[in-house]
């Protein structure tokens, strides 16, 4: 299938389309016929920014005990132990929070997700975003089994606003 | 290229006051891609236990979930 390359001097307008469009249509209303635009200045790309590739390295968390005694006898339990942490990624230096994506081979992650998991205890990470980094926060909580450190690696395509 | 419509040099591409520049990568949908971004739900609750899917269908389930949650394949992204 031909491609047409469309530019307009007046409004900057310029798109790469199917040959066969309907040309008019095209220009003027790039998101209801995006299946014949290869590209159209009236949508917003995202430009990469900045790329990081990091090795985190989170620690252990112990699983911790609760007693008390009575009549010389001492009982033990269980108790939930919780914390977060954050771990930075990367400097992007934008001025601005840029629109991220985190994944870890191929797995794109969003929100929280589990980076560990023993029994009841559970290790969740989110990516958070400033003016000025990225970084990894680590929610992590206990109970009976303690979490071993772990190293995990992230890698963050950061982009520029459109 | 504040004002530059289109460009076209023998290093570069240039289009719409630098909106498509051909040494900048964009992400695009692909059939080879870099990773996968989840397109739907991929935790789910039953039983008071958690499970969670990958985009690409990895599982992790805690010891008391007692569902039969699967995700989909996410969508396929590269730069």
């Amino acid at each position: 299938m031909s491609k047409i390359l469309y530019a307009e001097g007046v409004n900057g307008t310029i798109a790469i389309l199917n040959g066969g469009t309907n040309l008019e249509n095209t220009i003027a209303n790039p998101l209801a016929n995006l299946s014949n635009i290869h590209f159209h200045s009236g949508l917003d790309y995202l430009r990469l920014a900045n790329y990081f590739n990091v090795n985190i390295s989170f620690p252990s968390r112990q699983a911790n005990t609760a007693s008390d005694t009575s009549k010389g006898k001492t009982y033990t339990w269980y108790v939930p132990t919780y914390g977060v942490s954050t771990y930075s990624l990367g400097y992007h230096n934008l001025g601005y929070k840029p629109v991220c994506l985190l994944y870890q081979n191929t797995d794109g992650l969003a929100g929280n997700f589990p980076i560990q998991q023993d029994g009841l205890s559970l290790r969740l990470a989110s990516l958070g975003i400033n003016n000025d980094q990225v970084y990894i926060v680590e929610n992590w909580v206990t109970y009976q089994n303690s979490l071993a450190s772990t190293v995990q690696n992230f890698k963050v395509l950061v982009f520029k606003d459109p | 290229m504040a004002t530059t419509v289109l460009s076209i040099s023998p290093n570069s591409f240039t289009a719409s006051a630098g909106k498509l520049v051909s040494t900048t990568r964009y992400i695009r949908k692909s059939s080879n891609p870099l990773f996968y971004l989840i397109n739907g739900k991929n935790m789910d609750v039953s039983g008071g236990g958690l499970r969670y899917v990958s985009a690409t269908g990895n599982i992790i389930t805690d010891n008391t979930y007692n569902g039969a949650f699967s995700s989909v394949l996410g969508t396929g992204v590269k730069i």
